[in-house]
């Protein structure tokens, strides 16, 4: 690029979106800087594919304004700094992958050679073959080498991982990795806190349209890493459990106690200090649907 | 228009055999049936040839907009979105295919005319005429992009299924031109199939006014492309 680089790689401002009645993206301000690993994460239903629709200019808001790279959604895929990977994004019957990419290759300015591009998405073996006659991650990974055809500055991944394996998980990252070696900007969608955690440097958290937290991956689990603790105590009365841990995610039946918290650690200890009978402990996390839940109470503050 | 584009299409029709066989087919098979039965001398085989050939322009054209409709619908022109291809570009390409494919089944029809006919055939005629069902066949292409272009694609195939027929009656493809009840054949009159059809006859000694069939045809095409033109454009925004 010979143009001096625009501050911003995206920039929502004041964003909504609706879809009849429904209200999927309510008011998002976002600024990324380029280098920027983002994660949007949030559950299903957060807003988070509309709001990539909207940054790709696959949708147009209904009040606010997206620029990405400074310029319009159309005028930035047309000048290949954007290159992303939708969920749905159909491929063509009959086509091989190596025509695909070749196609994709054919209306860029300035793209990748098309071995190049399978190389990197890791499947350089796959283009002989037909697009739809492939699995879900294999397909995923066809997405992902289109995406790669412009070599875009910012890449857009919604839900990319959604079809894959754990093996594959792994390879994809990696290959991500690799990518964003060369300081590009990667912002994606996913409602995995894991991916969240382990690729971004950067992760926005989206309910019902809202950003409610944005910041470090670290910053974020600590709102959102819940621990439901179980045990069977068989020595401690109801009464004296409310007295230990008040009655906000305690459920008591019997003997069989469940506890959701925050802090699963100082609940475990506070527990084991006064119920030297207390057996069967057991500590899970919690998913994200429920993290939130337990966030609806606590949705004031929005830290960055 | 992109060419690799429309290359890849055109590879990808060929590719789907099924669909060319029963496209390509069918009218080439419909001549057949309706020469056993009717087809006593050459004129009568002609004139079934030219009908056929018409249905066949007609029919491939138009259901390939149904393709287009599938592929709004699969989400492939939502991942093309993502690159730099214009829709406009695209529906040009996609109403180049429709062609290709009229063209693929008119010329069967033609090959087996020829076959049926033997000796008896008037080959310049006959070249004439293919190249006119050719050349009349674009606008119906373009209908069948535009068409692809609304609605939903569950309702698509009717929705191609009733253009078809439509056309293919205003066309003389079920009841020879001069057999239309009065009022119709007047309403036939302003209509590119009926043009098609007596265009395509001519060189088989009919009379036609050559101006008023090219001046329709042109009409319509251009009119045509000005709504594939407003409609992708509008997907664009």
């Amino acid at each position: 690029m010979t143009e001096t680089p625009a501050p911003h790689a995206v920039r929502l401002t004041g964003l909504r979106k609706s879809y009849g009645a429904t209200v999927a993206v309510d008011g998002v301000d976002l600024e990324i800087a380029p280098g920027e690993i983002v994660a949007l994460l949030g559950p299903n239903g957060a807003g988070k594919s509309t709001t990539v629709d909207l940054i790709l200019g696959l949708s147009r808001p209904d009040a606010g304004a997206v620029a990405v790279f400074g310029r319009t959604p159309r005028e930035a895929v047309d000048a290949g700094l954007v290159g992303a990977m939708l969920q749905d994004g159909a491929m063509l019957e009959d086509a091989t992958v190596g025509e695909l990419v070749a196609l994709f290759a054919s209306v860029h300015r300035h793209p990748l050679p098309v071995a190049e591009v399978l190389e990197r998405a890791g499947i350089a073996d796959l283009a002989g073959r037909r697009a739809t006659e492939l699995s879900g991650g294999q397909t995923q990974r066809i997405r992902f080498a289109l995406a790669l055809v412009p070599d875009p500055d910012l890449v857009v991944l919604d839900e990319p991982t959604v079809a894959m394996d754990v093996a594959t998980r792994r390879e994809f990252w990696a290959a991500m990795r690799r990518f964003v070696a060369a300081g590009r900007t990667v912002l994606f969608a996913t409602h995995y806190l894991d991916e969240a955690d382990g690729f971004a440097d950067r992760v926005v958290l989206l309910r019902d349209g809202h950003i409610v937290a944005d910041g470090t991956p670290r910053h974020v689990k600590s709102i959102v890493a819940v621990r439901t603790v179980r045990a069977t105590v068989p020595d401690l009365s109801a009464a004296a459990l409310t007295g230990l841990f008040g009655t906000d995610g305690l459920i008591v039946d019997g003997a069989d106690v469940r506890i959701r918290t925050a802090d699963g650690d100082g609940v475990l200890r506070t527990l084991l200090a006064h119920s030297p009978a207390a057996h069967d402990i057991e500590v899970t996390g919690a998913d994200l649907e429920e993290a939130f839940l337990s966030l609806t109470t606590r949705t004031g503050g929005t830290a960055r | 228009m992109n060419a690799t584009y429309t290359i890849l299409e055109v590879r990808r029709l060929l590719r789907d055999r099924a669909a060319l066989v029963l496209t390509a087919g069918l009218p080439t098979g419909l001549f057949l049936l309706y020469n056993a039965m009717w087809g006593d001398d050459t004129g009568a085989t002609t004139s079934l040839m030219v009908m056929m050939g018409v249905f066949a322009g007609l029919a491939a054209t138009i259901s390939a907009g149904g393709r287009v409709s599938l592929e709004r619908h699969a989400g492939w022109t939502r991942q093309l979105r993502l690159s730099p291809l214009r829709p406009l570009s695209y529906a040009l390409s996609k109403s180049v295919v429709a062609l290709v494919l009229g063209m693929l089944a008119v010329t069967l029809v033609f090959v087996v005319g020829l076959a049926v006919q033997g000796g008896g055939a008037d080959l310049p005629a006959m070249v004439e005429s293919l190249l006119l069902l050719w050349l009349g066949s674009i606008p119906f292409a373009l209908i069948g992009v535009l068409l692809g272009q609304v609605g939903s694609a569950n309702a698509a195939q009717p929705r191609g299924m009733v253009v078809l027929l439509g056309s293919a009656f205003l066309g003389g493809v079920f009841v020879p031109i001069d057999q239309l009840p009065r009022g119709m054949e007047s309403v036939a009159q302003w209509y590119p199939s009926y043009w098609l059809n007596a265009l395509a006859q001519a060189p088989f000694g009919e009379s036609v006014d050559v101006v008023r069939a090219a001046v329709t045809l042109a009409a319509w095409t251009l009119l045509l492309a000005g709504l594939v033109r407003w409609r992708y454009g509008r997907a664009e925004r």
